[in-house]
């Protein structure tokens, strides 16, 4: 076997896909050719090197892919099995869904309201800017709004709440309306998002601009109010 | 891997959590495949987001006969070599010329260097190889990189791009050779073989 011939070989062999008769002739080859095993040393080191050089994709893939996924999902509809549950869908937990900015929203509460102490530093960050102005309240409650909380209304069924229906709720941070009227969750848009877009599939509700072209990061608020 | 078929199947009904899943577990195969075979990372991250959008929009085609992950880079590697040829065809020089009946036209001029792009390499480490790699024939490419780098084995790879077995092996073997030599000439490659070795000899 000459050593135009062995190339090959050698290549096959760093795959292990040669055949025994072809690793037979290879290794009597070898054994003579110095040559030859410098070149199964420089293909050793290629591979090697491919190996170590490959990189970690960036973040923006994943989530570039997502968003477009959703966004066709909310274009085509077709119908699918609920979520969150583990398969089970949810009875009627949202009949209502309203996105404002703070200026903007209904008012729903009418009795006093306590606030868990301090429990989010989002609460912190967000401050009433003295410039914009205050929708008139009712209720004693206060919510630290400003111009860019995004604030989602859901309607609850009391035969199946929202609370117990959505895993995702769960790990939120949220805060009780002493009247129990609603239970307000803060959030960011990204999660909002994706809570939205589970009940999207059931009741073909879209996701409201708002939310839509929210930063990912931004800050939201999720209330979930009793029915009348 | 029957926890991969649940996801598959799951994905393919619209579960995109699923799909979520199996996005993580193959973005960095997938992503390198395509930035070895496009050689720049904004190409790559491009193609490997669109490789993935086919992915989920063509589920309800995998017909589960193969492994789902030669299937994807099967759909990875169509979506870089379009890309190729779609790069190659575009780099020609347009000029406008009048003609008798005074109506322009573009006449077209190959570009004599159509690799230029490819050579421009900028972060990627390993620069040599890197450079090595984007000066191979986009099929040979094609076939070291799912050898190597995405780790199938001959006969996964001629499934994939259905071609015969043997015509796999040959292909990474030149692709090889290809590099070496190419990685040879940059003086970064260590084990040089001498420029005897490439001569015709035979050895008893």
């Amino acid at each position: 076997m000459n050593c135009e011939n062995a190339l090959i070989l050698i290549s096959g062999h760093i795959d292990g896909e040669n055949t025994p008769e072809e690793e037979a002739l290879l290794r009597a080859h070898l054994e003579e050719c110095p040559d030859c095993r410098a070149v199964l040393r420089a293909y050793e080191e290629i591979d090697s090197e491919l190996t170590a050089s490959e990189e970690e994709p960036p973040q923006t893939l994943l989530s570039g892919v997502m968003e477009t996924i959703l966004e066709q999902k909310r274009e085509t509809k077709p119908r699918r099995r609920f979520i969150f549950g583990g398969g089970t869908a949810i009875a009627a937990a949202v009949l209502l869904l309203i996105v404002g900015m703070s200026g903007a929203l209904p008012d729903f509460s009418q009795g006093k309201a306590s606030t868990v102490d301090n429990p989010t530093t989002q609460q912190e960050e967000l401050t009433p800017r003295s410039d914009v102005p205050v929708e008139p309240v009712t209720s004693s409650f206060e919510l630290p709004y400003n111009e860019e909380l995004l604030v989602l209304v859901l309607e609850d069924d009391p035969a199946d709440p929202a609370e117990a229906a959505i895993a995702a709720l769960s790990s939120l941070i949220c805060e009780q309306a002493v009247s129990g009227e609603y239970t307000q969750y803060w959030t960011d848009a990204a999660t909002a998002r994706e809570i939205v877009s589970c009940f999207e599939d059931i009741y073909s509700i879209t996701i409201p601009s708002g939310l839509q072209e929210a930063a990912s990061d931004e800050k939201c608020v999720i209330r979930i109010v009793q029915p009348e | 891997m029957d926890n991969e078929m649940e996801l598959v199947h799951k994905a393919a009904e619209g579960d995109h959590f699923a799909f979520e899943e199996l996005v993580l577990k193959y973005q960095k195969p997938v992503y390198n495949l395509a930035l070895r075979m496009c050689s720049n990372p904004e190409d790559a991250l491009d193609l490997s987001q669109e490789a993935f959008i086919k992915a989920w929009r063509g589920l309800s085609s995998y017909r589960f006969d193969s492994a789902f992950s030669t299937w994807l880079y099967r759909l990875t590697s169509n979506v870089c070599i379009d890309f190729l040829r779609k790069k190659k065809k575009q780099a020609t020089v347009p000029l406008t010329i009048v003609n008798d009946e005074s109506e322009e036209r573009e006449l077209t001029i190959p570009d004599p260097a159509p690799n230029t792009e490819e050579q421009v390499i900028t972060r990627i480490e390993h620069e040599a190889l890197a450079e090595a790699m984007a000066q191979l024939e986009p099929e040979y490419r094609q076939a070291l990189t799912l050898r190597v780098v995405n780790g199938l084995s001959y006969t996964e790879i001629a499934e994939l791009l259905e071609i015969k077995e043997g015509t796999v092996k040959s292909r990474i073997a030149r692709a090889r050779e290809k590099m070496r030599k190419m990685m040879q000439k940059d003086g970064n490659n260590s084990a040089n073989a001498s420029s005897k070795g490439t001569e015709r000899r035979s050895s008893e």
